[in-house]
């Protein structure tokens, strides 16, 4: 029996020979771990590498394991996506597409179901989670926002909580250690539909959107044979039905590959942005 | 009705047993309870204290990095896991003004809110290289640590519940057995009363065992005392209802509170002289006077005198005793004693005659002779007539001699001369003088005196008649009488033979003679009354030349 285990696993040792370290941020919910490996194993087994996890608190660690090659492969921020595409040279593998098979997503306004805000404007002077600084959905959208109506989130609300992770702001405005937070639809759903328990007490107030999907990149330097083949494996998902399965496990319905300047809009709110905070300066 | 201290002293044994039991169960797990759930209070809350203080330990380079990064969402998230600590009510992070940076309560209390401490809370510094960054509140649920006490609690009520009522059970079952025990004992003292003594056994062999044989061996000597008591009561009874005199005992006031069976035999009833005056029964007033006096001072006294039955008067002798609290009266019926007193008193007389009458006789026969031989003349002259006269008046006064001494009242006292007694004295013994041709003398100092003649007369009487008859014919009898200071003193002398050497100590011992018509009473006579006189008889002899014969008598007896 200890025999037949040791030549299995040097089976699979010799045929997922090349390892492919794939790194995940806010944009998915970290915690869905299970997801996370079934979506592993899938293209593993699809690519023939040895697909693994890397986990970073932030866009700014995940950019740097990028940079080092710790990571070869992220799921990143549109927002980190076309700030690190000239910095560190970072290019789309694929993109996913909604449930209703778009390559957009939105930036949502939750709060307790309770509470009565209407729009993000109301949470002047009420704690507010946005989830990571560099964040699209969770910072950008509604940082670009507010300043389009003179108001600098850190004094319109007092004071805003970074979470780094667009499911710990929908734990901080459950738990009402926030009043509201801005977060990725995509993980809202997907957190949602894993805890429903949180869908009881939550509510959305305001959605802003649509913007680009959060996508897939790859590292500067990484050999082409192995992008194309997990781009292959990526688009080929939706077409079979193992790959449907772990789709739908993500919140996702498929991947699909879209231009670069598929990103103005978020190029354009960060350059707005950056030019106020600039400005400030 | 009655004070609680009298309630209290009124309850049963068992009752008061079974309170005992409830108060010293009650207040020593009372105490012990409140020991056990404080200490244990302590204990959990001491415990959840150090858990979540082991854990801030653990935590403390996390929560200070987030402070100084202003993560305020790690610190929540720390701050929100602590306060699910078992026992923990909730937990803060503040700053060092005090404002919150979470709390796990982040409705109730706002980030950046100013933190109003609490009572009961602890409070952490949160330390940094230059000192304090922050500060961890928290506070431990009391609501917790009660409930998770209350297994002990209910454990201590429980266990409080049933020793007390295991307490209470078992202080009346006790008091129960104490009482049934107790009712066993009564019974006995109560079947003791009735005559029935026995003893009470117990199982326990306890106090109450011991009183119960304690109690048993009691009523046994009672018991025994009491048959001792009713058989000397008898004894005394019989003894004293069987003696010869009635017997009266007096109250301090003189009144008949006892009387024995005696007096049926005068014809009183026991209930008609209980509560008499015992006075009312002694005739004679010099008697009840006396014993007045007696009975005023308290004093001893015996008396004759007359008592008073239904039908007469009897003498009786009166012995009057006073004993503390009441007065004993004996009285004795002394009619018979004085009758045979008076016989004694005639026999001792008649026996003084007897033995004179051999003279007497001769007197009479002398006396008579001339009449005998004119008997014989047929016709009587003058001077035979005269003769015949005076033999006649010679016998007459040898009889009126005779009468006179045995008719002598003795008892009585009477005012009489010395010389008178003497006269009449020498008259009785005339006849034996002559005839034994005796030269009598009589040397009186005459007096006046008060007293028992009869006494006296028959005391010289006896001396002169034993003088008489110890001297010879021809011989010299004599009497002196002289007054000594307050005394009179007889002397009563002969010239006989005198009184044998050995002979000297038994001359007034009764019956006793040396005569061989004598009776042997003389003396022993002579000396009684001279006691009777208070006066002393002694006689001095010498061996041929006589014997003097001293009687001393006290004036007015």
């Amino acid at each position: 029996m200890v025999l037949f285990l040791l030549i299995t696993l040097l089976t699979f040792t010799f045929a997922y020979s090349q390892e492919i370290k794939v790194g995940f941020t806010a944009v998915i919910t970290r915690e869905d771990a299970g997801s996370i490996h079934s979506f592993l194993d899938y293209l593993s087994k699809k690519t023939g590498f040895l697909l693994k996890p890397v986990f970073a608190k932030s866009y700014d660690e995940m950019d740097h394991f990028l940079a080092i090659g710790r990571v070869d492969i992220a799921y990143i921020c549109g927002a980190p996506y076309v700030e690190g595409k000239d910095r560190y040279g970072y290019k789309i593998v694929a993109v996913p597409l909604n449930s209703e098979g778009k390559p957009y997503y939105y930036s949502l306004v939750i709060t307790r179901k309770e509470k009565h805000y209407k729009s993000l404007l109301d949470f002047k002077g009420k704690t507010y989670a946005f989830s990571d600084p560099k964040s699209n959905s969770g910072s950008l959208v509604p940082t670009y926002n507010l300043l389009k109506r003179g108001l600098k989130p850190d004094e319109f609300f007092k004071p805003v909580i970074y979470t780094y992770s667009h499911y710990e702001s929908i734990l901080a405005v459950y738990k009402g250690f926030v009043e509201g937070a801005s977060v990725d639809s995509i993980v809202y759903e997907q957190v949602l539909k894993l805890d429903k328990s949180i869908g009881k007490e939550i509510k959305v107030v305001e959605k802003y959107g649509p913007f680009p999907i959060t996508p897939f990149v790859y590292r500067r330097g990484l050999d082409t044979t192995i992008v194309k083949k997990m781009r292959d494996a990526l688009l080929e998902m939706n077409k079979e039905k193992e790959g449907k399965k772990v789709l739908s496990l993500l919140g996702i319905s498929g991947f699909t590959v879209v231009e670069d300047n598929f990103y103005m809009p978020i190029k354009h709110m960060l350059k707005y942005v950056n030019k106020d905070v600039f400005s400030k300066r | 009705m009655y004070s609680l201290k009298d309630r209290i002293l009124r309850l049963s044994i068992g009752f008061k047993l079974a309170i005992t039991f409830l108060i010293v169960i009650i207040c020593v797990s009372a105490s012990l309870s409140y020991l056990i759930i404080n200490y244990s209070g302590n204990l959990l809350r001491k415990q959840v204290e150090e858990s979540i203080i082991k854990s801030f330990e653990a935590e403390e380079g996390n929560i200070r990095t987030a402070i100084i990064s202003g993560d305020y969402w790690q610190i929540f998230k720390r701050v929100d896991a602590w306060a699910r600590f078992k026992g923990i009510e909730y937990v803060a992070i503040l700053n060092t003004d005090g404002f919150i940076l979470a709390h796990s309560r982040p409705q109730q209390f706002p980030i950046y809110t100013f933190y109003l401490s609490n009572q009961e809370e602890r409070k952490i510094d949160i330390r940094s290289y230059n000192g304090t960054i922050g500060y961890a509140v928290f506070r431990v649920d009391n609501k917790y640590i009660e409930s998770s006490l209350m297994p002990v609690k209910m454990f201590a009520i429980g266990f409080t519940l049933i020793f007390s009522a295991l307490g209470l059970v078992l202080g009346l079952l006790i008091s129960l057995r104490i009482y049934g025990r107790l009712k066993k004992i009564i019974k006995m003292a109560e079947d003791a009363e009735k005559g029935s003594v026995y003893p009470v056994y117990f199982i326990e062999k306890d106090e109450l065992q011991e009183l119960a044989n304690y109690l048993y061996q009691s009523l046994k000597n009672i018991k025994r005392l009491l048959e001792n008591a009713r058989f000397e009561g008898e004894f005394f009874f019989n003894l004293v209802n069987s003696l010869g005199e009635m017997i009266f005992v007096l109250d301090v006031e003189g009144r008949i509170i006892f009387t024995n069976a005696m007096v049926e035999q005068f014809h009183y009833r026991y209930q008609d002289l209980i509560g008499r005056r015992f006075f009312i029964l002694i005739c004679d007033a010099r008697v009840r006077s006396r014993l007045r006096k007696a009975m005023s001072l308290k004093e001893d006294a015996i008396l004759e005198g007359q008592f008073r039955t239904r039908e007469m008067k009897i003498d009786v002798l009166i012995n009057f005793m006073f004993k503390e609290e009441f007065y004993l009266v004996t009285i004795r019926d002394i009619r018979e004693l004085k009758e045979m007193e008076k016989r004694i008193k005639l026999m001792e007389t008649l026996s003084l005659l007897g033995e004179m009458s051999v003279g007497l006789a001769h007197e009479l026969k002398n006396a008579l002779l001339p009449i005998r031989l004119l008997a014989d003349v047929e016709e009587w002259d003058r001077e035979d007539i005269k003769v015949v006269k005076q033999s006649l008046a010679r016998v007459d006064r040898v009889l009126i001699n005779m009468l006179n001494f045995a008719r002598q009242k003795k008892e009585v006292k009477s005012h009489f001369y010395v010389s008178d007694l003497i006269r009449g004295i020498q008259n009785l013994f005339e006849p034996l003088l002559k005839e034994k041709n005796i030269n009598f003398s009589a040397d009186i100092q005459d007096a006046n005196l008060f007293m028992e003649r009869g006494y006296l007369e028959l005391i010289l009487a006896n001396l002169i008649k034993n003088a008489i008859d110890a001297v010879e014919r021809g011989g010299t009898v004599g009497i002196e009488v002289k007054i000594k200071d307050d005394k009179l003193v007889f002397t009563v002398f002969d010239d006989g033979p005198g009184i044998e050497e050995d002979m000297k100590d038994r001359v007034f011992e009764p019956f006793f003679t040396t005569k061989r018509e004598g009776t042997g009473l003389g003396l022993s006579i002579a000396m009684k009354y001279t006691y009777l006189l208070g006066g002393h008889l002694t006689y001095e002899s010498q061996k041929g030349l006589g014997t003097k014969f001293y009687l001393e008598v006290p004036f007015n007896g």
